[in-house]
């Protein structure tokens, strides 16, 4: 089990400007993350925690004038580590040579993420000549269990389950030896999820290390995609191990809240809002927002 | 998979309708297009029956001092300028129907041989203008999508900006002033050189400018709407998802962001035709070309009103069948745009 991204003390600021008020997104803070081969590794957290600029992070692709700390680094299958994070061209030369061929990405918006007037067929043959894939077109999209006429089709005239296969095609263009999935399963009906936590699963069996960003716990716990499972929380990574373990006997308050507000566990909701990571304490955690929605309940109440 | 194949019959059936579209957009706009032409030849001749210029006077010029009022009445018989505008405008129209388009006063010949000697000139001229500057323009606008806000982009912007402001005549006379008469490098009028035989190697040496002021002209507009097109292209999903699965910069600009541009471009192009008209007219005028648009002012100013109105009512088509055919380009560019039919 050989690690292929991974991260130590990874720190993301990014600049923001709020009504003419310059700030610091903390997207990130001391994150330490391994991705590893043959491994489905996912992440969950409520919406805006800092899941989407991990993946973001990974592929490089961070914006301009992010800073970025500590170590995240793509480790290839001799062990020969290459940064991911850094400013400049050389930088961005090097994460640029690793996407696609190294790192394959699934997006979260499958609908806009192909170009609306070309035949997707046409597109995907475009990726797979420009990183030299050895799959055939019909190959990739029978990987997915897509019929070969979608190729002939534009974009706007496949379904919305039909694109989310087709996107996972293109990710598989390059043969890569780490897939990001960002939210691939949101917006899909059960079925369609469970259908694309398959073969994230088939994916990561043929050796390849899955990074599955989701916040889409309940489809996670049916399925049983996932072997490790990071929970983060106002851009931390506050709790990981192995997913079976998290899901059934969480360490964290936060991790069994969040699994308590599953419909299949009674459905209670979250206690207050989760944070704006602009200008976030330094030493914000969940209790601060547990203490938040009491007082908040107190004031209520009186 | 079973469940797929309604959606792709569904999205065959969908083609077939498409073409459909195609073909009664065509139909329906031919049909409009009649009321339309109508509608300005009658205004044209409405015009000139209101107008205050008696054609006689441009006829005769000079002579018209001298001549009696019975031999003003004779001509002006023979000239069929005694009827009203409207049997004026009935008579042309049941004329025009059989292909006789009237005779021109200011060129003494048939208004037909007008059009046919003086058409492949104005085509040459714009249609020449028009493709280099459509050309450049795209060139342009690929350069600076590489890299958006950058030097070159904002000098192409900047430049471009500037151009706009300058009317045609401006540059065509900024143009005769530098390269025909400051330099001496280029002829500054006409066809040919005085004396000379009209040959291929003549028009070619007498075209160049007017092409370059046709070209520079049309140019500013179409590579700034071209330019604020591929900057919203860039920042889209799909631009973003195509560097995301690892596409060379090269191919994501050529193949992603140019193809999406393109048809807001058409568009544009399409709705630009009376521009370039207007600038053709001025600009034949300015270079003392013999086309067409320079026939519509010598016809406007000598009050010649079968030329004017055979002018105004090929102008009327030709700006209807531009936006058609722009209408056209934009459908079969974009695969999600239907026909509002």
């Amino acid at each position: 089990m050989s690690a292929a991204i991974r991260a130590e003390g990874h720190t993301v600021r990014i600049p923001v400007d709020i009504r003419g008020e310059a700030g610091w997104v903390h997207a990130a803070t001391s994150v330490d993350f391994t991705a590893c081969r043959g491994r489905v590794h996912a992440v969950v957290g409520e919406s805006g925690c800092g899941k989407t600029t991990l993946a973001t992070a990974i592929l490089g692709m961070l914006p301009a004038g992010t800073r970025a700390g500590g170590h995240l680094e793509y480790v290839d299958p001799n062990g020969r580590a290459t940064a991911l994070t850094g400013e400049g061209r050389a930088a961005a030369a090097r994460t640029a040579g690793l996407r696609g061929r190294q790192i394959g990405y699934v997006p979260q918006s499958a609908a806009t993420y192909l170009t609306p007037v070309r035949r997707v067929g046409a597109q995907l043959r475009e990726t797979l000549r420009e990183l030299r894939g050895q799959a055939t077109a019909e190959e990739l999209l029978d990987r997915v269990h897509l019929d070969p006429a979608a190729l002939e089709a534009f974009p706007h005239e496949l379904s919305g389950g039909m694109l989310q296969r087709a996107a996972l095609a293109f990710a598989l263009a390059g043969d890569p030896d780490v897939l990001v999935a960002d939210e691939p399963i949101s917006g899909l009906d059960p079925h369609l999820a469970q259908l694309t936590l398959g073969l994230l699963r088939s994916i990561a069996d043929s050796g390849t290390a899955v990074v599955l960003i989701t916040h889409d716990l309940q489809a996670l716990a049916l399925s049983g995609t996932a072997d490790e499972l990071s929970v983060m929380y106002a851009g931390r990574i506050i709790e990981t191990g192995p997913a079976v373990r998290i899901l059934t006997a969480p360490a964290e308050r936060y991790t069994a809240d969040l699994l308590a507000a599953l419909p299949a566990n009674g459905l209670h909701p979250m206690p207050g809002l989760p944070p704006e990571l602009t200008n976030l304490p330094p030493d914000y955690t969940y209790a601060d927002r547990l203490r938040a929605a009491a007082e908040l309940e107190a004031d209520h109440v009186r | 998979m079973p469940a797929q194949a309604p959606l792709l019959s569904g999205r065959q059936a969908g083609r077939r309708h498409r073409r459909a579209d195609l073909r009664t957009i065509i139909f329906r706009r031919c049909v409009l297009a009649v009321p339309v032409v109508l509608g300005v030849s009658l205004l044209v001749f409405l015009l000139a029956g209101i107008s205050p210029f008696n054609p006689l006077t441009a006829y005769l010029g000079d002579r018209y001092v001298q001549a009696s009022v019975e031999q003003r009445q004779q001509l002006a018989e023979a000239l069929n300028l005694e009827t009203s505008w409207f049997s004026a405008w009935l008579q042309w129209i049941g004329s025009a129907l059989t292909g006789d388009l009237g005779y021109s006063r200011v060129f003494r010949q048939p208004v037909t041989a007008v059009l046919s000697e003086r058409m492949p000139w104005t085509l040459l001229v714009a249609g020449t203008g028009l493709f280099l500057a459509v050309v450049s323009s795209l060139l342009m606008a690929v350069r600076c999508a590489y890299r958006p806000g950058g030097f070159l982009d904002r000098a192409v912007g900047a430049g471009a900006t500037v151009l706009q402001g300058l009317p045609p005549f401006v540059i065509s006379l900024g143009l005769l002033g530098v390269f025909a008469v400051a330099a001496g490098w280029l002829p500054g009028g006409g066809l040919a050189d005085p004396g000379a035989e009209l040959s291929a190697g003549q028009v070619a040496r007498h075209m160049v400018l007017p092409v370059l002021a046709t070209a520079l002209s049309q140019l500013p507009w179409l590579v700034l709407s071209l330019r604020t097109s591929t900057a919203g292209i860039q920042a889209s999903d799909a631009v973003r998802g195509a560097r995301l699965r690892g596409l060379s910069e090269r191919t994501v600009v050529r193949k992603h962001v140019l193809p999406a541009a393109l048809a807001p471009f058409i568009a544009v192009l399409g709705s630009r035709l009376p521009e370039v008209i207007v600038g053709a007219v001025l600009i034949e005028t300015v270079f003392s070309w013999p086309g067409l648009a320079a026939a519509v002012v010598s016809s406007a100013q000598a009050l010649d009103f079968a030329l004017l109105a055979a002018l105004t009512v090929l102008t009327t088509i030709t700006v209807l069948a531009a936006s058609l055919l722009a209408d056209l380009l934009y459908m079969l560019l974009d695969p999600r745009v239907t026909a509002d039919v």
